[in-house]
Order: C-alpha cells, then structure tokens, then sequence
C-alpha cells in the first residue's frame, strides 16, 4: 500500500480581509472623534475675603440694565460706542479697571456682550461687581 | 494603500475624546472676542434658564456647588472652570453661582461662548 506522502504546509493566517478591517475601524473613529473647540471668555473671580485697594479714578462703573442696555459711568452708551469708549478711556489711563455690574433680573447674554465689548477694546482689567437694581 | 488606511487609522484613535458628559440643553451665548481655552484641567459647569446646576451630570441645586467645586479643587488645584450657561438665564442666578465658586476658592472661570462671526 502505497501511502500518500505528507506535505507539510506552513500554517498561515488570512490576511485578505485586513484592510476591511482596518477600514471599518477607522470609519468608526473618524465619525466619532469630536475635535474640541471649546471658547470662552476668561475671567479670574477674586479670593474670599481680599480686598484689593485701587485708586478711585482708575474704576471705570459699567451698569448693565435689566434690557441689556449700557451704561458707562452714569451715561448710557450704545453697543458700538461702547468699544470706542472703552479704547479711549485707555489710552488716557492704562491702568483702568472696568467693573461690570448687572441688574439681577437681565439676562446672561448682556452681561457677556458688554464684557465682550471690553475685550474687544483690548481691557484686561475687568472685574465683576456684585448685581443690585439702579 | 492599507498602510495610509492605517495611519489614518492611528491618528483617530489616538485623537478620539469620547464625551463623558452629556450636561444640560442649553444655548450659550455668542461673544466675537472669544478664545480656544485648553481643556487642560477644564471641568464644565452647566447652569440652565431655571437655574438647575449639572456638575459630572448629576442635576444640583445652586447652594450644593460649592462644597463640590471644593472637592475638585482639591483633587486639581489647578482646575479651570468652564461655565456652561444659557444665555438667557437671569444674572442673579448665575453670580449665586459664582459666588459659590469664590466661596469654594474655585477662581480661573471660562465663561462659554459660541464665535460671533462680524
């Protein structure tokens, strides 16, 4: 009897569907991958309890109304005089800190706005004052 | 072929963040001198219309954010708050907020804005 003669095959693992594979991953990920983007505006609030001494004529009083009105040291101003304002009052006095007080009752967004209008106007002393009703 | 399907294939799972917080539906405002802020030590406070707060999505009144935001402090001392607040939310509802952040000696703050386009 003749047996048949043993062929001894190297074992080798299928490679053919890899690149689907390789693929389908890399949909998944390229369809979950949130890239962040997050802005914002940065504000550093001030410790308990400290209090920082600073000459009067260096506070600049930004009251914003309950209708997200502007007003400037008393004077009502308007969104886009606001910046101008805000820019000329710095080049007289660099060191000028404008504090944003807000009516309890107007909302988020005009608050944001006059404080964006500060940076806008390159301010970088901005402080948030506590909100009472004018 | 494969070898660029590979590369890409690395480059997104390497940058993939999966959200691990859902917080809360709301619309923030939009500010055009808003900057990119790290997301390095950010941690993200939502605080809806009604005043409802979500710290790591779990739904808090205002009075209970403090002695969470102490806890982080203290784990992170370099943490950076991002607030995540709708727009039209009342001002007096949100600086109850941050006074709960100053009394958690809670500092840096990230007001969350959207790009307003000129």
């Amino acid at each position: 009897m003749k047996l048949r003669e043993k062929v001894s095959r190297r074992p080798d693992i299928p490679t053919a569907s890899m690149a689907d594979i390789a693929f389908l991953l890399l949909v998944f990920f390229m369809v979950t991958t949130v890239f962040s983007n997050e802005m914002g505006l940065q504000i550093v609030l001030p410790e308990k309890g400290q209090e920082v001494k600073v000459k009067s004529e260096n506070i600049q009083k930004v009251y914003v109304e309950e209708m997200g009105g502007i007003r400037l040291n008393g004077e009502p101003v308007t969104q886009d005089a606001f910046v101008d304002e805000a820019k000329a009052i710095l080049v007289v006095n660099k060191d000028a800190i404008f504090s944003i007080k807000t009516h309890p009752r107007a909302k988020y967004q005009y608050m944001i706005n006059a404080f964006d209008k500060l940076r806008l106007a390159s301010a970088e002393r901005v402080s948030l004052a506590p909100s009472t009703e004018e | 072929m494969a070898d660029i399907a590979f590369l890409l294939l690395v480059f997104f799972m390497v940058s993939t963040v999966f959200r691990a917080e859902t917080g809360l539906k709301v619309i923030i405002p939009q500010a055009e001198a808003a900057k990119k802020i790290p997301t390095k030590n950010l941690t993200h406070v939502w605080i809806a219309m009604n005043g409802i707060v979500s710290i790591d999505d779990a739904l808090i009144t205002k009075d209970k954010v403090s002695p969470i935001m102490n806890r982080k402090r203290q784990i992170n001392p370099d943490i950076i708050v991002s607030v995540r607040c709708d727009k039209s939310t009342n001002y007096g509802l949100v600086e109850d907020v941050f006074d709960q952040f100053v009394e958690a000696s809670v500092l840096k703050i990230s007001l969350a804005t959207t790009k307003k386009r000129g």
